[in-house]
């Protein structure tokens, strides 16, 4: 087991001429889960779509590694058959395709093999009861007149599904009601238990990891990851807000 | 079934005064050679123009009338006069504008208006120009702003030759080709490279005499890295036979050059308004057009703009408000040549008490313009179940690397709107007249103050007894 | 030669979006009547009329697959009485030699509704009218188009819906893809009546370009002659979006399996309508076939 299974280095990014991310330097083990929190418009997501390598997110300097292999030239799907995973905030309609074709279609991009019908509808069956979806969603068309709550549903059923060595969810808990929430945690969970994956959570509030176990915990400002800690911090954060934080940010500043 | 009252006769009493045409020299109705002569003779034209005139009758002798649009069958060119000048000199000095013109142009605030925030004015009364000034310092920046007559004796008598009706050429359409031949008055303007103008130019074309058409001619050179913004209204008192306007805008936009076109246009509700307006915009320049339809019986009117270099851009807000025996055709048109160009129309239009509102557009992307990106929007607002309103918008793309975004939409108030409003005390008609003003929003907040409040007057002018 | 595809009112002549003007001249008829579900099969060239009259309360749905060489010319009458429904499911899967020029005519008494899908996974030129007179009140017309035009085909679609009675509606949806040096028109008219209150009518378009030299082209026209109605109109035209690319990318996908999922979509929605299960295969193995 490699102990740091995603080492990105020294990431500064950039979206149209403007530089979101000044040097971001981040390792996560096989198993481990890694909080990302601060304020709104810090470059929490920047980082996600850095990482996931989405055109519109230019990196300047540094490197991403998955599992000792370079991937920061690679293209998106390159990056997702290499094992890895962004849930979007706002994912995309897709009509004509149903949700579970394009599950079924994904995996076998991903493992260019063909799947057993029958062992992927019991799987599909089986997470969807997990995630207490309705089952017709399946044969809805991908994310077409879903709920904001449904949606995110359908990321972390991807999430299941797909079985990435290292996901990043994306302000997943935003916009759920409390039901929802403890089954989108117990959805990751149950991806923990199965994948041994690496986990990279992105929020700015901490519902979603009241039932999660965190192993680290990273605080961004301004496109810097300003303080590092435990499990603990999530709680501070929570009770103190970021007020610390801005302050070091301005130290660091050039 | 909602009970509507309706008022027919709305007040225009403010721009609906009218001068006896005494002491005019006026050539006689129709249009033959004989007459087309006369104006080049009267006119003085260098012998090109001449020529020009001439073959423009041909074409136009030769051409059908448009076989699309609202119906041209009242307008019979064989009763307007095509040139009609008050005896009067061109002044630059408000003084020596004979009393009745200028007295016209004060009712509608034309010198006030230049005293407080134009950088020039230029008044045309009828088939002349009454009166021209620019403001000192734009002057000694090398910024023309006078008549065509006498610019086409001047400094620039040789571009003027070159761009003059080239980018609308007498065999684009019919009215087109009458412009050709029969043209008279409007403006020139030269703004050099670099030169930025900082406060607009305004034209305010005036059509006084009964049974008459006005041909300006308006054209407009920004050069290279050059910035203007041109303000034109226009209106007619209302008699009892056709006017005519068939009026040419060509507008040259240089290398990242920026021009903002705005009108106002007022015509009385017996004038058919056949304008062609079209632009030419090179590399990373960029043209804006404000417009705003208000008079008028029959318009056709559809400004264009080329974008001919990389990365130039086009934007086009309008408004139309039909009431009582109007029908308004109008819209934009644009051309992509250049790669990474955009263009973005956004209009609005408002129908009522029997008026017709037609939006109509075209969208062209050459399969040259890859990266290039066009976005249309219009909304139509129904008053009555007596109006009309249509849209007709085209696009025809032949490059799979564009984007085209389009969007209309046709609905009427919204009575829960107004319900609320007058929840808060305000009138039926105030209401009504409050949601219809903020529906034009998009071309109000485009104008300067002072035109963003006539043109509320004048909604609210349209509005009144409007009950339903 | 004919005229079809006629814009209910003209514009720039410049266009070229008026009419279309065909080489053909219609011969004999062979003509079906049919007042209840069924399904026609075309494979010849020639000149069909169809009829279908349903009663009131009547619902059905009626499949037109042609799969002909050279003309094939189909004119469809529908007269529905109160209260009925059909759905008109017409699939064009004719080879590269054929060319079908089809017009519906629809007439909708009150509450009745018609739907209308079709599919154009075709080789060959389209040309295919439509007029439907919404004259019974809250009456109701909504038709969903899939196209792929690929090579040198034409595609030339016009829809018009007429509102008469009160509370009708109609939607119209036209999703496709052009490749190579595919050309298509689409034209659509909404015209709101006087008398047509309550109206509501809205018309949708999607366009993906993936070929260097198409020509696209699209006129969608609102007519309205009546205050208390809803009109609107939307299209989205060019290559696949970035966001949309992006995602289904993150999920593994190259660029071109995107594009091959999208188009896939564009049918496989209207496929869903078509319990036939050889004519979807037929439809999806074309698609397949031209991507």
């Amino acid at each position: 087991m490699s102990e740091k299974f995603v080492e990105i280095k020294n990431l500064h990014v950039r979206v149209e001429d403007k530089e979101i991310l000044h040097g971001i330097d981040l390792s996560i083990g096989r198993g481990e889960t890694h909080v990302l929190m601060g304020p709104n418009g810090t470059g929490k997501s920047t980082l996600g779509y850095a990482l996931i390598g989405s055109p519109k997110y230019e990196v300047t300097q540094g490197s991403i590694e998955l599992d000792g292999r370079d991937i920061t030239g690679e293209a998106v799907n390159e990056r997702a058959k290499a094992g890895m995973f962004l849930s979007f905030q706002n994912p995309i309609e897709v009509p004509g395709v149903t949700l579970s074709s394009f599950i079924r279609s994904a995996i076998e991009q991903r493992t260019g093999k063909r799947i057993k019908l029958w062992e992927f509808k019991k799987k599909l069956k089986e997470v969807m009861e997990l995630l207490k979806m309705d089952e017709e969603y399946a044969e809805r068309d991908l994310n077409v007149g879903f709920s904001g709550g449904e949606k995110k549903k359908a990321e972390i059923l991807q999430l299941l599904m797909l079985e990435p060595s290292f996901a990043i969810l994306d302000e997943t808990d935003s916009g759920l009601d409390v039901d929802a929430v403890r089954t989108v945690s117990a959805g990751i969970n149950e991806y923990r238990k199965r994948c041994n994956g690496a986990l990279l959570i992105i929020t700015h509030s901490s519902r979603i990891l009241e039932s999660l176990r965190v192993d680290r915990t990273h605080v961004m400002i301004e496109g810097r990851i300003v303080r590092t800690g435990g499990a603990s911090l999530v709680d501070e954060i929570n009770r103190e807000g970021y007020e610390q934080d801005t302050s070091l940010a301005g130290e660091v500043a050039p | 079934m909602e009970a509507k009252t309706y008022v027919e006769d709305i007040d225009r009493s403010l721009y609906d005064f009218r001068n006896e045409d005494t002491d005019a020299y006026r050539l006689k109705e129709g249009l033959t050679e004989e007459i087309v002569l006369k104006i080049s003779k009267e006119k003085n034209d260098p012998d090109w123009m001449r020529e020009l005139r001439l073959k423009s009758l041909d074409i136009y002798n030769n051409m059908k009338v448009p076989d699309w649009g609202p119906s041209l069958d009242g307008l019979d060119i064989d009763h307007i006069a095509t040139y009609v000048r008050k005896n009067a000199k061109l002044a630059d000095n408000w003084d020596d504008v004979p009393a009745e013109v200028k007295d016209t142009f004060e009712k509608l605030g034309i010198p006030e208006a230049e005293r407080k925030s134009l950088a020039g004015v230029g008044a045309q009364y009828d088939s002349e120009l009454v009166y021209h000034n620019v403001r000192e310092d734009v002057a000694r920046s090398g910024v023309v702003y006078s008549d065509i007559e006498s610019a086409l004796r001047g400094e620039y008598a040789d571009l003027i030759r070159e761009k003059f009706m080239h980018l609308i050429p007498p065999e684009d359409h019919k009215f087109a080709a009458l412009h050709g031949a029969v043209w008279s008055g409007g403006s020139f303007v030269y703004v050099p490279k670099d030169t930025v103008v900082s406060i607009p130019l305004q034209s305010y074309f005036r059509l006084n005499a009964k049974g008459a058409g006005q041909f300006e001619h308006t054209l407009i050179i920004v050069e290279d890295g050059a910035q203007l913004h041109f303000i034109e209204g226009c209106s007619a008192p209302k008699y009892n036979v056709a006017n005519l306007h068939a009026g040419c805008v060509e507008l040259y936009v240089g290398k990242g050059a920026g021009l903002r076109y705005s009108t106002i246009e007022n015509w009385s509700k017996n004038m058919y308004n056949l304008n062609s307006k079209r632009a030419l915009v090179e590399e990373g320049g960029r043209i804006e057009w404000v417009s705003g339809s208000f008079g008028s019986h029959i318009s056709y009117l559809y400004p264009m703009s080329i974008l001919k270099g990389d990365n130039s851009k086009m934007e086009f807000t309008g408004i139309s408000f039909a009431n009582n025996e109007q029908n308004l055709d109008t819209g934009a048109k644009v051309v992509h040549i250049g790669r990474n160009t955009s263009s973005y129309m956004n209009t609005k239009s408002i129908s009522k008490g029997g008026g017709a509102c037609t939006f109509r557009s075209s969208v062209i992307i050459n399969k040259s313009a890859e990266g290039s990106r066009a976005s249309v929007s219009c909304e139509s607002l129904m008053l009555d179940s007596k109006s009309r309103s249509d849209t007709i918008p085209a696009m025809d793309i032949r490059t799979p690397h564009a984007d085209i975004g389009h969007e209309a939409q046709i609905g009427k108030i919204s009575d829960d709107a107004v319900f609320y409003l007058m929840s808060r005390g305000m009138s039926e008609e105030d209401a009504r007249a409050l949601i219809v003003s903020g529906f034009a929003d998009n071309v109000s907040k485009e104008l300067p103050l002072e035109y963003a409040i006539e043109m509320n007057n004048l909604i609210r002018l349209e509005m009144k007894g409007s009950i339903g | 030669m004919i005229t079809v595809n006629k814009l209910p009112v003209r514009t720039f002549n410049r266009l070229n979006m008026n009419e279309t003007t065909l080489d053909y001249e219609p011969g004999d008829y062979m003509t079906y009547d049919l007042t209840g579900s069924g399904r026609i099969d075309l494979d010849r060239a020639g000149d069909v009329r169809v009829g279908i009259t349903l009663g009131d309360n009547d619902r059905a749905t009626v499949i037109m697959n042609c799969a002909h060489t050279g003309t094939l010319n189909v004119k469809t009458c529908i007269e529905l009485g109160r209260s009925s429904h059909l759905t008109l499911i017409q699939v064009d899967g004719s080879p590269k030699s054929g060319r079908l020029i089809n017009s519906v005519d629809g007439n909708a008494d009150d509450g009745a509704g018609l739907h209308l899908i079709q599919l154009f996974p075709a080789r060959g030129d389209v040309y295919s009218d439509c007029l439907m007179e919404l004259r019974g009140k809250e009456s109701s017309f909504k038709a969903d188009i899939a196209y792929l035009g690929i090579r040198d085909q034409r595609l030339d679609l016009n829809y018009v819906v007429n509102h008469r009675g009160r509370k009708t509606e109609s939607s119209i949806a036209a999703d496709g893809v052009l490749k190579d040096n595919a050309f298509k028109l689409f034209k659509g008219t909404i015209d709101f009546k006087t008398g047509a209150s309550g109206a509501k009518g809205s018309e949708n378009e999607k366009v993906l370009l993936m070929g260097e030299d198409i020509v696209n082209q699209s006129i969608p026209l609102i007519l309205c002659t009546e205050e208390d109605v809803e009109g609107s109109h939307g299209a989205a035209i060019g290559s696949i979006d970035d966001d949309t690319l992006l995602y289904l990318e993150s999920r593994g996908m190259d660029e071109e399996e995107a594009k091959k999922l999208i188009t896939f979509g564009i049918f496989l929605r209207l496929l869903g309508f078509v319990e036939d299960e050889a004519l979807k295969t037929h439809v999806t193995g074309m698609i397949g076939e031209a991507i």
